[in-house]
């Protein structure tokens, strides 16, 4: 709390921009009862962002926004924090304290650069804008070095759980951000300590019962075109004390993903975009097993989307398990009709047997494969 | 004979400043292209698009630099805060929210930027006509009290948005006061005017402009640049990544 009035400072002395992006949709998906019957279910669903930005000091800029989430079986509206920041621009460098993301590597889904949130798991929802917004707290530096260059270092705040978080669970990360003939280069390291257990940090090939606190993440991301744009990225977790799993651990957790891009022009006024990623974890399984939904070596991500004029939006986005033939894929439906209003439409189907990470009828879950939403959107 | 020949010198030679002067096509357009080119600028604008649903505005700040080098921040609430840096052959994108720098390259230059009739390109003049269509020297009309010539622009690669152009520009200041975009089978698509010019730096710019869609009913763009400075210091780091990024 002492540190959201900190943040509110900038608001209540300087200029300062509000918005409010609300989305609201009605949602209809195949669910079951405690009986394990299915049924087609109706709620309402959507989220309301607030965003208060500073606009009064060119050299210090600051922003808070949250999020109100429709209420859930208790009745209560859920508030997240997204943001609350400040920045300072100073002659030779550039300070960010507060809460907010950084954005290492590149990649619209599947990202192995970026090592301080993790974007290769494949649960995700493809309705949104953006697919990964994860925020944390942080201390962050960015020093220029020249005009398309620069060095970043970072602090991230161990995780608030019971009490204060211990020192050593806390983040810490520095990353070089440079260009070398035509071709984007980005390398980092982030010690990551705390013990979550993300995605890209699974391991599966261990008897011994583990207790592994920190790891070491090192990255490289890389950019070019050669017609599309293209990016690959790679990143490893090595745990932080020598033990005799040490090696399969970061063996385990060693992955990939790459993408390629490309807009076109479709005949009068209309466009394509075309977007194709992958992520792969060689390590993982190459072949179908029961119980392994989630954890197989390769995932795919492809994106169509049609923009007819300026005003209406066809897509179709899937995340693909290509080892157990199972897939999500969600259609969407945009028009822009008024300025900052739009209606949207999306169903999402996913197809693949009960074990299957996308399942039609999910052995561990009570929502059943399909679910249509249909809502509007207004940013004012 | 004798006088026969000095006859035909004498009029050979009342012909020869007429063909010296006289502009061709590629020259009238290269000189329209030269004054939409400048060593720095700094601008403020908007798009107003108006069909049967009402008018969305966006709006935007931008510097440029040269042919090659622009900086545009969007400052509609929609798109408060993004911002697009464009260079020689690279465009980098950020997203505020994402906090998420994006490098691109190759097919998005040419997009439109906030859906309007403008692209990447076209916003810092790096556009290179006389490489990328045929012109022919049409004639002469007036538009709007203006002389100009009209030539016909007929493209020679594929990448460009339309096949064929037809443009009215000022005998005089090289200011295009119309032009029509069409088909490659001659079918009209668009049509830009002129509204609004202003005296800059002894040159004639167009700050309104009207961009009507031909093949939908009730539907343009209106452009407006506000308080344009050409030639002015921009600091170098303007068009880095620490900018764009801010």
């Amino acid at each position: 709390m002492v540190l959201l009035l900190i943040a509110a400072v900038p608001f209540l002395m300087a200029e300062n921009s509000i918005t409010v992006d609300m989305e609201l949709y009605n949602t209809v998906l195949r669910t079951r009862d405690t009986s394990l019957n299915s049924y087609w279910a109706y709620t309402m669903a959507g989220k309301g962002a607030i965003s208060f930005k500073s606009t009064g000091n060119k050299n210090v800029r600051a922003d808070i926004s949250g999020d109100i989430i429709y209420p859930d079986s208790s009745g209560i509206p859920g508030f997240i924090l997204q943001k609350a920041y400040i920045k300072a621009k100073f002659p030779i460098f550039r300070l960010t304290i507060g809460k907010t993301r950084l954005g290492w590597g590149d990649g619209f889904v599947f990202n192995s650069g970026d090592v301080i949130f993790g974007s290769t798991s494949p649960y995700i929802n493809l309705t949104g804008t953006e697919l990964r917004s994860e925020t944390t707290w942080l201390t962050s530096v960015n020093y220029p070095l020249g005009r398309f260059s620069f060095i970043e270092g970072l602090i991230v705040a161990p995780p608030v759980s019971a009490g204060l978080g211990k020192l050593q669970e806390s983040g810490a990360g520095i990353r070089l951000y440079t260009k070398a003939s035509g071709i984007k280069i980005e390398t980092g390291y982030y010690f990551d300590g705390t013990d979550r257990s993300s995605y890209d940090i699974t391991y599966t090939e261990t008897t011994e019962a583990l207790s592994i606190n920190a790891f070491h993440r090192p990255y490289i991301s890389l950019q070019g075109n050669f017609g599309p744009d293209w990016y690959l990225n790679t990143s490893l977790a090595i745990p932080e004390f020598y033990s005799t799993i040490i090696e399969f651990i970061a063996k385990d957790t060693f992955n990939i993903s790459f993408g390629l891009f490309h807009m076109m022009e479709a005949g009068y006024d209309n466009s394509i975009t075309l977007r194709l990623e992958s992520v792969i974890l060689p390590y993982f399984n190459w072949t179908e097993e029961d119980g392994e939904a989630g954890s197989y070596a390769m995932l795919i991500y492809p994106e169509v989307s049609l923009g007819l004029g300026s005003t209406i939006s066809l897509s179709i986005r899937s995340i693909i398990s290509p080892i157990e033939l199972s897939a999500q894929v969600t259609t969407g439906f945009s028009w822009n009709v008024f300025e900052g209003f739009s209606l949207l439409t999306f169903v999402t189907v996913n197809a693949g047997d009960g074990n299957d990470t996308f399942a039609w009828e999910p052995s561990a879950d009570s929502v059943d494969g399909i679910s249509i939403m249909t809502g509007i959107k207004y940013i004012y | 004979m004798k006088n026969k020949i000095i006859t035909i010198l004498i009029l050979l030679s009342l012909l020869i400043p007429v063909t010296i002067f006289a502009i061709t096509g590629e020259e009238i357009i290269r000189k329209a292209d030269e004054i939409q080119v400048f060593e720095t600028s700094e601008a403020s604008g908007e798009f107003r698009i108006k069909d049967r649903f009402g008018e969305k505005v966006s709006t935007f700040n931008s510097w440029s630099r040269g042919t090659e080098e622009s900086l545009i921040e969007f400052t509609s609430r929609a798109e408060r805060g993004q911002k697009v840096l464009r260079t020689e052959d690279e465009l980098y994108l950020f997203f505020p929210d994402a906090e998420e720098l994006i490098r691109m390259q190759g097919s998005m230059l040419r997009q439109s930027m906030l859906g309007s009739d403008v692209s990447y390109e076209d916003m810092t003049g790096g556009k290179d006509r006389i490489s990328q269509y045929d012109v022919v020297l049409e004639g002469e009309e007036n538009v709007n009290g203006n002389e100009c010539y009209v030539l016909i622009m007929t493209a020679k690669v594929r990448t460009v948005p339309y096949p064929k152009e037809k443009v009215w520009i000022d005998k005089e200041t090289f200011l295009v006061w119309k032009a029509e975009y069409f088909t490659k089978s001659g079918r009209l698509l668009k049509e830009m005017e002129t509204l609004e010019v202003e005296e800059i730096d002894g040159r004639m710019i167009a700050v309104e402009t009207r961009i009507s869609d031909k093949m939908k009913t009730d539907t343009e763009t209106i452009m407006i640049i506000s308080d344009l400075k050409i030639n002015i210091a921009i600091d170098d780091e303007m068009f880095s990544l620490e900018e764009l990024s801010w």
